[in-house]
């Protein structure tokens, strides 16, 4: 009876593509779009209502869909911002990719990836995670595709070249992380103790910096290269006067939502390393800025500076100071969230894109109050300042 | 061979194993010891699954400068195996056939003995904690490994399944040269090879009984 099962299952091992591409699949990508779904219906509406609908399209059918996409995707490579948007959300959709696969592999369930995919020939797995990003970012791909064709069509093929440059970059990179998290030994996490302690200058109000600096130095050079970056595109863009005011705000957004991580790393440490301060008898403003607000200015500094010596005074103190408050908002509301980065970006996705469509309506002053306001309250609900 | 050097593993504070030079030659090594003694964390340390402070060699090859080399010479089967349970038996068998490679022996006995054939096709889901057991010696033996490392093998194995495993044990040790590392409570001294060492796993240490 066993040589009958036996031969049964090695005619179905040779006839069935058991392999490595079938398991990988259903392992990761069937996963993540159905856990995604929701998302990416939420994302297409949000587009086209937001957008489209409410700043230059009026009224739409819903019967015109594939049109006003038609139209949307010109409307990204026909303008720097949109394009600068796309990139912003392709960086979110990246990270929100590898903080699914990287939740996966550290689940039980997924613990005979290591002993299995994680001993073939290393070029074989990178290529393997590399297949599983692509399938992972094809929405992505889809749209920046279609962006490319567009920007050929209209004559602008720059914008179309950088968004799909940008997304392939930024999928190597996503599976390049994938393929180093299986293929290394696992670390465990080990405390930060912190030359503070030695340190003079560093004893308190230092310490979430020097934190950024010491241990979260990816993401530091990973934000401040795309947030200098930027700064240096919007003085571009000023000196060849195609900036508006609305323009510098939004980008000024964009700058302060592209920290969120860095800020929700700094938070998380912070609340571990002062869970004393719950209730201190200190000033509020005081508590409110403590540890933190030379720490994050020192972050923003050299933003600050490029846009001073741009001679974009203006600009740079109100800009600066505006993305100072969303580190401030960012860093007490992911403490309110309990630390969960998904309902943090999620949210904070939610919040920008209003803060977006309020800047298109010429209230940004009101956005940064708002967010001011926010940050306070959620400050004093956690450290009870507040009753 | 697989050598230890100056090995130590902690949990927080807790030092559960300091080995300073240790190594295993070739042969079947049954290592003995209490509840939360480290035999796992050892295991696991050598299989490249898990931190550790000093250095493990296979073949002379640093796990933590060359994990894949190391996982591509020594296979795992874990305690208490666990799979994504929308997998069925086939796609890990079909999966771990083309990451590790065909083994030089054959498979059939092993599978035979375990009556493996008539679950393979469900999904792991629903097996039971025998059958996930059974499927995970059998990805186990998978590849050519020159070690592998079966953390409690015998725990929830029918006795017919144990008596398969043995022989499968002592085939392999016999005409293969594979070393064997067995994490286990149990005495199995008549159904492993002949000759095989005991090791104890105690205080931190690692001792031949």
């Amino acid at each position: 009876m066993n040589n009958f099962l036996l031969s049964d299952v090695a005619g179905k091992m040779a006839g069935k593509d058991n392999g490595t591409g079938v398991v990988l699949r259903k392992l990761f990508i069937g996963p993540f779009y159905k856990q995604h779904a929701g998302t990416f219906l939420f994302l297409y509406v949000l587009f086209l209502g937001s957008f489209m609908f409410i700043n230059y399209l009026g009224k739409m059918s819903s019967s015109d869909s594939f049109f006003w996409h038609f139209i949307l995707m010109i409307f990204m490579v026909t303008h720097q911002f949109m394009v600068m948007l796309f990139l912003v959300l392709a960086i979110f959709y990246l990270i929100k990719s590898r903080l699914f696969i990287k939740a996966l592999l550290q689940l039980p369930a997924y613990g005979f990836l290591r002993d299995s995919l994680g001993a073939v020939p290393q070029k074989t797995q990178w290529w393997h995670w590399c297949k599983v990003q692509f399938f992972l970012s094809l929405p992505l791909l889809v749209y920046g595709l279609a962006c490319l064709g567009m920007s050929l069509f209209k004559g602008v093929p720059l914008y179309g070249i950088v968004i799909m440059v940008f997304l392939i970059v930024g999928i190597l990179v996503t599976c390049s992380l994938n393929y180093y998290d299986l293929l290394r030994v696992p670390k465990s996490k080990q405390v930060y103790k912190g030359s503070f302690i030695k340190v003079k200058w560093n004893l308190t109000r230092w310490v979430a910096f020097m934190y950024a600096t010491k241990r979260l130095t990816p993401a530091l050079l990973i934000t401040k290269f795309a947030t200098i970056f930027f700064t240096l595109l919007m003085i571009h863009w000023q000196t060849e006067e195609v900036m508006t005011s609305r323009q510098w705000w939004l980008s000024f957004l964009l700058i302060g939502a592209a920290h969120v991580l860095l800020v929700f790393k700094t938070s998380l440490f912070m609340e571990t390393h002062f869970n004393g301060v719950t209730g201190l008898p200190m000033g509020f403003m005081q508590g409110f800025f403590f540890a933190i607000g030379r720490s994050y200015s020192l972050l923003l500094l050299p933003e600050l500076l490029i846009l001073l010596v741009s001679g974009n005074f203006g600009y740079a103190l109100i800009g600066c100071s505006s993305v100072f408050i969303m580190l401030f908002f960012y860093h007490y509301f992911a403490a309110y969230l309990g630390f969960n980065l998904k309902a943090l970006l999620k949210s904070g996705f939610l919040l920008l894109c209003l803060a977006f469509v309020m800047t298109l309506y010429g209230i940004y002053g009101l956005v940064i109050l708002g967010y001011l306001l926010i940050a306070v309250v959620l400050y004093g609900r956690r450290y009870y300042c507040l009753q | 061979m697989i050598e230890l050097l100056n090995f130590r593993k902690k949990y927080h504070l807790e030092t559960v194993l300091d080995i300073h030079d240790w190594h295993f030659d070739k042969g079947i090594y049954h290592l003995k010891g209490a509840n939360g003694s480290g035999k796992s964390t050892l295991l696991q340390s050598m299989a490249a699954r898990l931190s550790f402070e000093g250095d493990i060699r296979v073949n002379g090859k640093s796990v933590k400068r060359s994990p894949r080399e190391c996982r591509e010479k020594v296979s795992y089967a874990a305690a208490e195996p666990l799979f994504a349970e929308f997998l069925s038996g086939s796609d890990l068998y079909g999966f771990f056939l083309k990451t590790k490679g065909k083994p030089s022996w054959q498979l059939d006995e092993l599978m035979g003995g375990f009556g493996v054939p008539e679950f393979l096709d469900s999904p792991t889901g629903t097996y039971s904690s025998g059958m996930l057991k059974k499927l995970a010696l059998v990805l186990a033996f998978t590849g050519s490994p020159d070690w592998i490392l079966l953390d409690e093998p015998y725990n929830g194995l029918d006795t017919r399944a144990v008596e398969v495993l043995s022989g499968f044990i002592r085939g392999l040790t016999d005409r293969f040269g594979v070393g064997f590392i067995i994490a286990s409570h149990h005495e199995q001294d008549g159904l492993l090879a002949e000759g095989h060492k005991v090791v104890s796993v105690a205080n931190s240490q690692l001792s031949f009984l």
